[in-house]
């Protein structure tokens, strides 16, 4: 008994104190030209395989399901979603947007379902007509992640026109949909469960904010964060404080939504990642690389980058950040420092260009 | 001038988009009419209604670039296939019939004639749903029904679907505005049905055919004086031209080409200036005497000229020099059609001597009191009569660089996309009480500098490009620089002409952008 | 390798303007014809009438702008209208060359 025990306390000693070392693997799946996947060994700092994905075009949106086996990839000029087996590399999953007379998009959000048994893609369509063109009415096209490689839409969820970033709980019940509000969904049949507002904030003090994600990066801490900016109205343009950057952080677990700014906009950054082993803080990309805390609201540090990333992510055990996108190299940062501790060149020197990148145990 | 090579010569012509309103192949009779080929390529998608009416293409009328424009992107979405007479035929047949009456074109003729200048749209909605990614003048150059301007939002976002995500769209609800009050607002603002159409449509196309007298000022160069012999070509509104131009330097230059009259006013030529192929947009007066507009070369629009051509009676198409400094005396020509009679230079202006007096052509010795009073003078020959033709002035106040504003693209480098140039004049300006008055266009010395603190500290000015003393800028070789850690050589110029009046020395400066290359270009920007 | 933006006092308060509503509309007023005023950040001019706020090089984010359409009028489509513009360039740094002109040229 008592050995038992000490052995069982051993174990979630360990557990605690090497998560990594009983734990999967972990790796950075990202994507470069000509559609092609990426899979990095982020300790050892190389990729491990590669993936040509069928058909032509290059992936913008990568998600993966938590078992680390399958990536969906939007990629044909964001007109079909592929899945590809990470074990044996073939494409187990296909979906391609347009149909009939109806020429169809992904615009941006991509989510897969936390069990994986659903994947949901935010589409914009146009109508070719005869001799005319007529957009219609955007929305969340959900397919079943087993509907095989001529894949159709189970069901479309109505979303707002602009939405980009689209975010699933993790238990399955709930998808955000950031657009102009944050529009909480059921994924089930697209009720609105709640709008938590943006653009349309009851502010005064503070003209409605610019907000503009692409990336979904948030898979170490269930934390969405994304930057935004606005203006003081009628503020003096050269007064320092008359624009302010801020960070809109969402709980997908908890549901938290707060929007809080912490500077005079001083930088321009893309997209943001939160550090799971302090998640007070989160680290943004562009031409730098910016720590904030987002508990209260401060810049912490800020470095210049050597060449423009548009995304990163961040290892589980919260020490690295992995910045990404634009050209072939990922760049490797200390979340402490900030300093740049390494890098990954992908081979063959091709652009990763809008896609994006996300952390996957296997 | 023989046809079949000009035709041929025509046909190699690769370097601009223009090239498709040119001849650019023989008409023949056998080919199938404007109205015969909108049947046989058009009306398969484009439906004709109960009243006969062609589905969308009767609801718009615009430029012969504009339907120039339609057909290619018919030709490269729709896969429509026509032969480059058939295109030809086409747009001319488009162009005549559903065109713009020459009021409605004259606010953005700029466009046509390839100017680069900074847009001042009269209406900002307007500007900031279409004018954010290509020229406020392209839609400006449109008439259409109000479903047409909202079949043409439609069109847009379902080719380019980010464009409600874009900054300036995403702040507003772009598409509700696009595709439902916009189209109202852009039908009321330039509407498919006009009294100016519908009257210019009554008007009878004149006959070019004839000798016509050219003046014009090419930036860079100097001002020059011609003739151009118009002939018939082969085909209606088609003409062979024939040009001998006499440069202020005293160069004597033949130019030979053809041209089109499209819509009853708009001149688009083609022709070889010596080693340069250059394109003409001109426009024709309602009277049928006048040409006037711009010739630029081939693929390096920024580079060209200014040009009237005249004919008739007692018409004066220009003076070069057309300034004179109070004291100074100088050798002046006067350029027109029809001369004959007293010349006058307006008040404190001596004609000393009349050298030449032909129908064409006079030229004068004149001088400026030395205490003439500077500004504007009436100039006469006979009855021909030129209003504010030449400045007489007593100082440069100033100095203008034009343009004031101005974009080079960088270019080459071993890559198909050549570089934009940028060519700059320095325009010297007297003080008046009503405000500085324009003298003209003087030699000057030319040089570039960092336009900010930023520039200067990434030394753009020696990176960007070079400027010449004629004031041509030659931008930089695209693609990254080595010797600029990877960066390529874009820039942020201040450009500064010096002119010399007397003894002092008198400045000005312009802003030049040295931006990226373009892999994407119309016919109108 | 781009330079740090914004680099200057003057950079940084055009990146502030950028976000001046009424500065941008300002800006749409007066932008040369032929450019883009999409300014986030901007294909020829910033907001601020400079270059300084704007990537660069294009040719490391290149595919940022024609990938997802952002400056279409100027740098070719590959969503719908020039899919296969950057088959020949899966670099943008090293195989820009190859890039075509994608206007018409006759």
């Amino acid at each position: 008994m008592k050995s038992k025990s000490l052995a069982a306390a051993l174990v979630s000693l360990c557990v605690l104190a090497f998560p990594a070392a009983v734990r999967a693997k972990e790796y950075i799946l990202t994507a470069v030209k000509p559609n092609t996947l990426m899979l990095v060994d982020a300790a050892a700092r190389k990729v491990e395989r590669s993936y040509v994905i069928p058909g032509e075009g290059s992936p913008l949106g990568i998600v993966v399901s938590r078992d680390g086996k399958v990536a969906y990839v939007v990629t044909n000029h964001w007109g079909s979603l592929i899945g590809i087996d990470l074990d044996s590399g073939s494409e187990v999953f296909h979906a391609d947007f347009s149909h009939d007379d109806l020429r169809v998009r992904n615009t941006f959000g991509l989510e897969l379902s936390p069990d994986g048994k659903e994947v949901f893609v935010m589409q914009s369509s146009v109508r070719l007509g005869q001799g005319e063109y007529e957009v219609k009415d955007v929305g969340i096209a959900v397919y079943r992640t087993d509907a095989g490689l001529n894949a159709t839409p189970q069901r479309i969820l109505p979303i707002p026109r602009r939405t980009t970033n689209l975010l699933v709980s993790p238990d399955g019940t709930r998808l955000y949909a950031v657009g102009w509000d944050v529009v909480t969904i059921d994924p089930a049949d697209g009720t609105v469960l709640k709008v938590d507002k943006v653009l349309n904030w009851d502010r005064k003090d503070q003209a409605p904010p610019d907000l503009f994600g692409v990336w979904i990066q948030y898979e170490q801490t269930g934390i969405f964060a994304n930057p935004y900016y606005t203006t003081r109205p009628g503020a003096d343009p050269k007064d320092p404080a008359a624009a302010r950057t801020g960070m809109l952080v969402l709980d997908l677990d908890t549901a938290k939504f707060t929007m809080a700014e912490f500077e005079d906009t001083s930088a321009i950054m893309f997209s943001s990642v939160v550090n799971p082993a302090r998640r007070n803080e989160a680290f943004s990309v562009y031409n730098t690389l910016t720590k904030t805390d987002i508990e209260s609201n401060r810049l912490i540090k800020r470095v210049p980058l050597p060449h423009t990333h548009y995304c990163l992510n961040i290892s589980g055990d919260g020490k690295e950040l992995y910045t990404a996108g634009t050209m072939s190299d990922i760049g490797i940062y200390s979340t402490e420092t900030l300093e740049r501790i390494g890098q990954i060149d992908l081979p063959g020197g091709n652009d990763m260009g809008g896609t994006w990148i996300r952390m996957v145990q296997r | 001038m023989k046809r079949m090579s000009l035709g041929l010569r025509f046909a190699a012509w690769a370097s601009l988009a223009l090239a498709a309103l040119m001849p650019a192949h023989e008409a023949h009779a056998a080919e199938p009419s404007g109205p015969a080929l909108l049947n046989a390529k058009c009306s398969t998608c484009h439906a004709r209604s109960e009243t006969g009416a062609l589905f969308r293409i009767d609801a718009q009328r615009k430029t012969p670039e504009g339907w120039m424009m339609t057909i290619d992107r018919m030709q490269k979405w729709h896969g429509v296939i026509l032969t480059e007479a058939e295109e030809a035929t086409l747009i001319k047949h488009l162009a005549d019939t559903r065109g713009l009456a020459p009021e409605e074109a004259a606010p953005f003729r700029y466009a046509v004639e390839r100017r680069t200048l900074v847009e001042t749209p009269d209406d900002s909605d307007l500007a900031a749903m279409c004018a954010r990614c290509h020229s406020y003048a392209r839609v400006g150059l449109q008439r259409r029904a109000e479903g047409e301007w909202r079949r043409l939002a439609h069109m847009h976002l379902g080719q380019w679907p980010t464009l409600e995500y874009q900054s300036l769209s995403r702040d507003r609800k772009w598409w509700e505005l696009a595709s439902g009050e916009l189209p109202g607002k852009l039908a009321a603002k330039w509407p498919l049905v006009s009294e100016a159409w519908t009257a210019w449509q009554r008007h009878p196309t004149a006959s070019l055919a004839g000798r016509w007298r050219v003046a014009g000022h090419r930036p860079g160069k100097g001002d020059y004086q011609g003739v151009l012999t118009i002939g018939r070509g082969n085909g209606e509104d088609r003409y062979s031209l024939d040009y001998q131009l006499t440069w202020a330097d005293g160069t004597v230059e033949r130019a030979s080409g053809g041209a089109v009259l499209y819509t009853g006013y708009e001149w688009r030529g083609a022709v070889t200036l010596g080693n340069e192929r250059v394109s003409e947009v001109l426009r024709l007066s309602p009277d049928g005497t006048r040409l006037h507009g711009r010739w630029f070369v081939d693929g390096q629009d920024a580079i060209g000229a200014d040009m009237v051509a005249v004919r008739g009676k007692a018409v004066i198409a220009a003076l070069s020099p057309a300034y004179l400094k109070a004291g100074e005396t100088r050798r002046i020509t006067i350029a027109g059609s029809g001369l004959g009679g007293t010349v006058s230079l307006g008040a404190d202006v001596r004609i000393d001597k009349i050298e030449t007096a032909t129908a064409e052509t006079v030229t004068v010795i004149a001088s400026a009191q030395a205490k003439a009073k500077p500004g504007l003078r009436d100039v006469a020959v006979g009855t021909a009569k030129a209003s504010g033709a030449l400045a007489v002035y007593d100082a440069v106040s100033s100095v203008r660089v034009e343009p004031e504003t101005m974009l080079a693209r960088l270019g080459g480098g071993g890559a198909p996309v050549p570089v934009a140039p940028a060519q700059f004049e320095a325009v010297a300006y007297m003080a008046a009480p009503e405000g500085e008055i324009r003298i003209g266009p003087m030699p000057a010395k030319w040089s570039a500098a960092g336009f900010d603190e930023t520039a200067i500290h990434d030394e753009d000015a020696r990176f960007g490009g070079v400027v010449s003393a004629s004031g041509l800028f030659t931008p930089a070789e695209a693609g990254p620089n080595s010797k600029r850690n990877g960066n390529n050589n874009v820039a942020n110029l201040l450009i500064k002409a010096e002119i010399g009046d007397g003894a002092r020395v008198v400045e000005g400066k312009a802003h030049l952008i040295v931006a990226p290359q373009r892999w994407n270009d119309a016919a109108i920007r | 390798m781009k330079h740090l933006k914004p680099i200057n006092k003057k950079a940084r308060q055009m990146e502030r303007l950028a976000e001046e509503g009424k500065l941008d509309e300002a800006r749409v007023m007066q932008v040369v014809n032929g450019c883009t005023s999409t300014f986030d950040p901007g294909w020829e001019v910033d907001p601020f009438g400079g270059i300084a706020a704007l990537c660069q090089p294009v040719e490391a984010d290149l595919y940022g702008c024609a990938d997802p359409c952002w400056w279409p009028a100027q740098v070719p489509d590959t969503i719908n209208t020039h899919p296969n513009w950057s088959a020949e360039a899966p670099s943008g740094h090293r195989d820009w060359r190859n890039l075509q002109p994608v206007f018409r040229k006759k």
